[in-house]
């Protein structure tokens, strides 16, 4: 026998009564059994509870309790039992409800359904307009919960499977403690004035300044304040400062130190700087979204900035649904597929899109994006169509490419791709020579093309195995044959390939006909050359013919020897010899391309000796002894150090250039009395100037001389102190030091040589004394031990046509019965004879007075110095003058005219009162 | 003669914690005695960590086996290969102590903010004592122990500036200390007898000083016996505008005032002075790049004479330039910073300086194209050297 206390269970149905929500779906339930028996719409409630069912009953257990329910709930008029508890207890009828495997079932139906339930209700959710950034905060998603009727206790069930289709759920706790709190003064100031220049890309760039900018990673600050795992504390702005302090100075550097210096004294806890650097994000999202920027860009934008998704979701689902840059979802979505290529989602987002809730403009952009770039898509189809049936197949790949980039959905475009072979490569040439044909071919406008050569006689490859292959699957647009066929006709084939896709073949025909090789001309005596050469094995025979200097041919024969003696030549002439190599083919004989060398009959010459030279400031002579007949020489300038040419040595222009060489600007040349004469331009600094002898392989090395115009002091400065002069100069070349020269105050000649160190060593070269007159500088330096000296510079002097006093002062404290009085002796210089007017002030500053400005002249008056170059004065100081009390005076006697005067003040001690 | 009024206690000039002389560590000497093995050259754990000094050296005397350094006063007996030494090493730093090391040998620090030209000035100076100043005093001024830390970076400033016509590159923050420039002044007397003196610099960032807290952590400061304190002309109120014009004064950089606000706290603390008292530490307070105000200056100004070269100190004309340095430090709205020093200091003067002669490009830091030439750099080291006794002072 079944329990049931049915007065409780009366007591229950009054509190279920009173859940309208309850009635609605009991009532929704019998409707649906009623409809269709089979239904399992049932297992939306909790019968085993409504009807106080046991799990264990038996079928009879079950069946009398059925019986017994039915007469407690039949007198009962509440809308519970006569709309929801009774129509489905009818509706369930014996079949179900007393079967014992019913109630056993039930429970699995009962959680599919609500899993069911959950999940619809979740799908709606999310496809609400605040939940655009899958980021919601618990208090809003509960109340939604509650305004949706989800049971309390499955909030957490309802909660999980949001977050398991990716939404963030956060608390509001930051956002709401930020509506209150202002980011203090001096670090809203500073970072202002970063962000106006645009220093830094986020705060965290500051606070991170000691980080290395990989490890700037997953930036949060909402959940916590973070780098990666690391916490960013109060702590963190210690260091990101000592960082600022280490760091080379710069403006990021000042700035960064500005902003950690306010940070530190304002911010004085973790959570204050949480808030600090959230108000700071909170504000870089509001302007944007104010500037109508899209909430999807906005937060795309912080994820650039290396902020963790999750953070950015939720900063803008907190700014998006409370600010104005609320956007809808459809709309949102539609730009992130187009973003990503996926037109075709793209197109099924958008139609989704209700036009009358969305906002009008965005609707109307984001439609007219779409269609633009459907026509596209549409566009670029044609285009690769209409290039393929041109055969233009690069340009057709390039089309399809393009659309495959706009739709990444549609697979048929990738099959396109895939199917057009490469272009056949293009303006394809072949160099012969006996040793080698060289390919090259263009550029494809492909990148990911390989090549493979094929050689064969009697008519071009028709694949790339019809053939001998001569390069295989190479990327290079160049391939060589080194054994190419001679006096025969072969075709070189090329074929592109794309991922197993061949071009259409490119071929071109060559035939190798060498020139002669290790040609050479050379004079065996002042009358006589000599030709020597070789010829392939497949020449027949070489023609030979030799010109004069004015291009007349004065000898021609063909011959099957590979050398010729020619003699009863001119000496000093130049001959040229031309040689071409005849082979005999299928179409007739048939003449290789010429060659040609020459050489000069003359003795044998030696390299140049005794060369003497003479210079001038812009030309240099050099002079030696005349060489034999038929030779010419060449004068090059090569720096003074050693350049590995020894005297006999045979070096070519190139390797004279390689040294740093150069040819001389030759003026004339002249012979006399068996001397050659060179005269040549100067150069600038001492070098080496080797005459070097031209013959067949070079320039035959000789003599040399070091010689040339040595550099002047540049940029000379001369600086007057009180008792000496100092000079300083910018030291150029190779110069290592000076010579100084000027006449002395008495008129005698001084001179100094002033060595670069001594130079360094001073600071400069310093000249005793000030009246001085003609001074010079000139450079010098010693090449292989001989003095050479560039012409000496007059260096202006100052024309100090002021005439100088130097006084002594003594001054007395007045006593009782006298005043303070100052005594002063003066002496001129230079011989000076006259007055000169001065003034005598004082100063009651603690500061000694630069000039008559700055203090009170006490008198003025004349000091003679007609009579001698000394000149006495004395002065009673009123006691009026200086206070009672003054600690400390100045008395100084300065020019009234300070044009034309100048006086040397004695040291303070004798100034101070 | 036992002197009972010496100091037993000294800064050591490399790491200026305090050591007492009669208790030096000793670096073993590496002969061994017979029998038993010579010791071996290893990274001392102790330079390492205090000056990035990872070279190997025999150990310290007491270390072998991880224990203390033996401490005593001459030399001592190396306690694994069995040899006497007498190399004394700082106990703290492990650095060795020159010969002539005593406790009367000076410590000077050299202080100045960012950009007040520290470091070319130190590296001019570095030139002119082992050059000039040696020839004038007729001394030996030297780097005991060769060139290190400091010491070789100045002198590497120094090869910079005469060859490559560049300026030193901008001293940064240390994490460890540098070795201070240690230099040894020998000369003898006209009795004929030998006398020394050992004297230090350390080069600092310019950003520790300029806040008082960091000020404080320069120990060297707590432990000088002389401060230079350097002043960037453009710093002050008038010159501002022209410092930043030809981009010679950064932004940001301290006053005057507030950076003899930092040194007077440090030194106040460091001597553990009692309040209303003076610091009687002398201090050079040194206006540097005069060269760029020598426009402004009458020829005959007295900074421009070039002080006798004779082997003393002219105090008439260094009495002289401080009149006239203060009369310019006035006219540049400075007279603030003159009385705060009056305020402070019981001994201090004034000096005007050149480290190069001439402005440089400030933008890429390029010498004049006459290169180095230095005006009275040496001026404030011979007053704090003659206000010590070491060298002989007239005009007094």
């Amino acid at each position: 026998m079944v329990s049931f206390d049915s007065t409780a269970y009366k007591a229950q149905l009054n509190v279920w009564g009173k859940d309208k929500d309850l009635v609605k779906k009991l009532k929704s339930i019998a409707e649906k059994l009623q409809r269709n028996p089979s239904s399992t719409a049932y297992a939306s409630a909790n019968l085993m509870s409504l009807y106080a069912v046991d799990p264990s009953w038996s079928a009879s257990d079950l069946a009398s309790h059925r019986l017994e329910l039915a007469k407690v709930l039949r007198p009962i008029k509440k809308p519970i039992v006569k709309q929801g508890l009774e129509p489905v207890l009818e509706a369930l009828g014996k079949t179900h409800f007393d079967n014992p495997s019913f109630w056993l079932n039930l429970d699995s139906l009962r959680q599919q359904e609500v899993a069911q339930t959950r999940k619809d209700f979740v799908k709606f959710l999310l496809a609400d307009p605040s939940m655009a950034y899958s980021a919601i905060s618990r208090k809003e998603l509960y109340e939604s919960f509650k305004a949706q009727g989800v049971p309390g206790a499955e909030f957490q069930s309802y909660e999980k499977e949001l977050q398991n289709n990716g939404v963030n759920i956060f608390e509001r706790k930051l956002a709401d403690d930020a509506e209150s709190f202002s980011i203090p003064g001096g670090v809203a100031s500073s970072w202002k004035d970063a962000r106006n220049r645009g220093v830094f890309n986020s705060i965290f760039d500051v606070l991170l300044l000691h980080v290395a900018q990989n490890e700037r990673r997953q930036l949060s600050f909402y959940s916590n304040l973070a780098y990666g795992t690391t916490a960013i504390t109060t702590d963190t702005i210690q260091k990101a400062d000592q960082r600022a302090t280490t760091a080379s100075d710069s403006n990021e550097v000042q700035i960064a130190h500005k902003i950690l210096a306010a940070l530190k004294n304002e911010v004085k806890s973790n959570s204050e700087l949480r808030l600090v650097v959230f108000k700071i994000f909170e504000e870089y999202v509001q302007k944007k979204l104010q500037r109508n920027e899209l909430g999807a860009a906005v937060a795309n934008d912080l994820v650039d900035l290396g902020i963790n998704q999750a953070d950015a979701n939720i900063l803008l689902s907190l700014l998006a649904t409370t600010g104005s840059g609320q956007r809808i979802n459809g709309l949102n979505r539609t730009v992130e597929h187009l973003q990503k290529g996926e037109l075709g989602s793209a197109q099924q987002t958008f139609s989704s899109v209700d036009p009358n809730t969305a906002e009008p403009d965005e609707y109307a952009r984001i439609e007219k994006i779409l269609d633009t770039q459907i026509e596209k898509k549409k566009q670029l189809l044609e285009a690769y169509k209409t290039a393929l049936g041109a055969k233009k197949l690069e340009e057709a790949r390039q089309a399809i490419a393009g659309a495959q980039r706009l739709d990444t959905e549609d697979d048929s475009l990738r099959g396109k791709v895939e199917a057009i072979p490469p272009e056949p490569a293009g303006n394809l040439t072949v160099s012969i020579s006996a040793n080698s044909a060289v390919l090259n071919w263009a550029k494809s406008a492909s990148s990911d093309i390989s090549y493979t050569v094929v050689r064969k006689t009697g008519g071009a490859s028709s694949s790339p195995v019809d053939g001998e292959v001569i390069a295989k699957n190479i990327g290079a647009l160049t391939a060589e044959d080194k054994n190419p066929t001679i006096a025969t006709t072969v075709f070189y084939t090329v074929f592109a390939e794309r991922t197993g896709q061949f071009s259409e073949a490119a071929s071109t025909k060559a035939e190798a006909y060498p020139q002669p090789a290790n040609f050479t001309v050379q004079a065996t005596s002042s009358t006589s050359i000599h030709a020597v050469w070789t010829v392939a094995v497949e020449a027949s025979s070489t023609t030979v013919e030799v010109f004069d200097s004015r291009g007349n041919s004065i000898h021609q024969v063909t011959t099957s020897d590979s050398k010729l003696l020619l003699d009863s030549l001119i000496t000093g002439e130049k001959y040229t010899v031309t040689l071409v190599a005849n082979y005999v083919s299928s179409s007739g004989t048939v003449a290789s391309a010429a060659i040609q060398a020459s050489s000069v009959p003359r003795e044998k010459s030696d390299p140049v000796t005794g060369v003497d030279y003479t210079i001038n400031n812009s030309e240099i002579q050099l002079e030696w002894s005349s060489l034999p007949p038929g030779y010419s020489t060449e004068a090059w300038i090569l720096p003074l150090h050693d350049n590995g040419m020894d005297f006999g040595d045979i070096v070519t222009a190139e390797q004279l250039t390689a040294a740093g060489g150069r040819r001389a600007a030759l003026i004339s040349q002249r012979e006399s009395n068996g001397k050659t004469y060179y005269t040549m331009k100067a150069h600038r600094g001492i070098l080496r100037v080797y005459p070097l002898v031209l013959v067949e392989s070079g320039y035959l090395v000789g003599d040399y001389v070091s010689s040339g115009v040595i550099e002047p002091a540049k940029n000379v400065t001369v600086e007057y102190f009180n008792n000496i002069i100092k000079l300083a100069w910018e030291w150029t070349g190779d110069t290592r030091q000076m010579e100084l020269a000027w006449l002395d105050s008495q008129g005698y000649s001084q001179r100094e040589l002033v060595t670069l160190a001594s130079y360094r060593r001073n600071g400069g070269a310093i000249i005793q004394g000030r009246n001085i007159s003609n001074l010079t500088i000139a450079a010098t330096t010693k090449v292989d031990g001989e003095t050479i000296i560039s012409a000496p510079a007059s260096i202006p002097l100052k024309q100090d046509n002021k005439i100088e006093i130097s006084y002594e002062q003594k001054i007395k404290s007045g006593g009782l019965f006298s005043k303070p009085s100052t005594s002063i002796t003066a002496r001129s210089f230079n011989g000076y004879q006259g007055s000169v007017p001065v003034s005598l002030c004082l100063s009651l500053n603690p500061y000694v007075p630069l000039d008559a400005n700055s203090c009170l002249a006490l008198d003025r008056f004349a000091l003679d110095f007609s009579a001698s170059d000394v000149a006495t004065y004395s002065f009673e100081i009123p006691k009026t003058a200086i206070p009672k009390g003054t600690k400390q005076f100045w008395l100084v006697l300065f020019p009234q005219d300070p044009e034309s005067v100048k006086i040397d003040q004695p040291h303070t001690s004798q100034l101070r009162g | 003669m036992f002197n009972l009024f010496s100091k037993k206690e000294v800064p050591c000039p490399f790491c200026y914690q305090t050591i007492g002389l009669a208790k030096v560590a000793f670096r073993c000497n590496g002969r061994g005695v017979p029998g038993r093995p010579a010791c071996q050259k290893t990274a001392d754990p102790a330079l390492v960590a205090n000056f990035n000094n990872s070279k190997p050296y025999y150990p310290v005397i007491g270390t072998q086996e991880g224990g203390a350094p033996l401490l005593t006063k001459e030399s001592a007996s190396c306690t694994q290969c069995g040899s006497n030494s007498n190399i004394r090493l700082c106990p703290t730093c492990h650095s060795q102590l020159p010969l002539s090391f005593n406790a009367d040998s000076p410590m000077f620090g050299l202080v100045g903010v960012r950009n007040s030209g520290k470091t070319v000035l130190l590296s001019v100076m570095h030139k002119e004592l082992k050059d000039s100043v040696g020839r004038r005093f007729n001394s030996s001024i030297d780097n005991p122990g060769g060139s290190e830390g400091l010491a070789r970076e100045l002198q590497e400033n120094e090869e910079a500036m005469l060859t490559a016509g560049r300026l030193p590159e901008q001293t940064r923050v240390r994490s460890g200390k540098q070795a201070p420039a240690v230099y040894e002044w020998r000369y003898t007397k006209s009795n004929g007898k030998l006398t020394s003196s050992i004297f230090s610099f350390y080069d600092n960032a310019g950003e520790t000083v300029s806040r008082v807290d960091s000020a404080m952590d320069q120990a060297y400061l707590a432990a000088s016996s002389g401060v230079i304190l350097l002043l960037d002309p453009f710093s002050f109120p008038s010159n501002k505008e022209r410092g930043q014009e030809i981009n010679a004064l950064p932004v940001g950089v301290d006053s005057p005032e507030s950076v003899l606000d930092a040194i007077t706290h440090a030194l106040s603390h460091g001597k553990n002075l009692k309040r209303g008292k003076k610091i009687d530490v002398p201090i050079a307070v040194v206006v540097t790049k005069i060269d760029a105000f020598f426009s402004e200056m009458a020829d005959n100004n007295p900074i421009f004479t070039i002080p006798a070269h004779q082997p003393v100190y002219d105090d008439l004309d260094g009495q002289t330039v401080h009149d006239y340095v203060a009369s310019l430090i006035d006219s540049w709205g400075g007279s603030a910073s003159i009385r705060k020093l009056n305020e402070t200091f019981s001994n201090y003067r004034f000096f005007a300086v050149s480290a190069l002669g001439e402005q440089p490009e400030y933008g890429t830091d390029r010498l004049g194209k006459g290169g180095v030439r230095s005006l009275r750099v040496t001026d404030p080291i011979l007053w704090l050297m003659a206000e010590r006794g070491f060298i002989n002072k007239v005009g007094k």
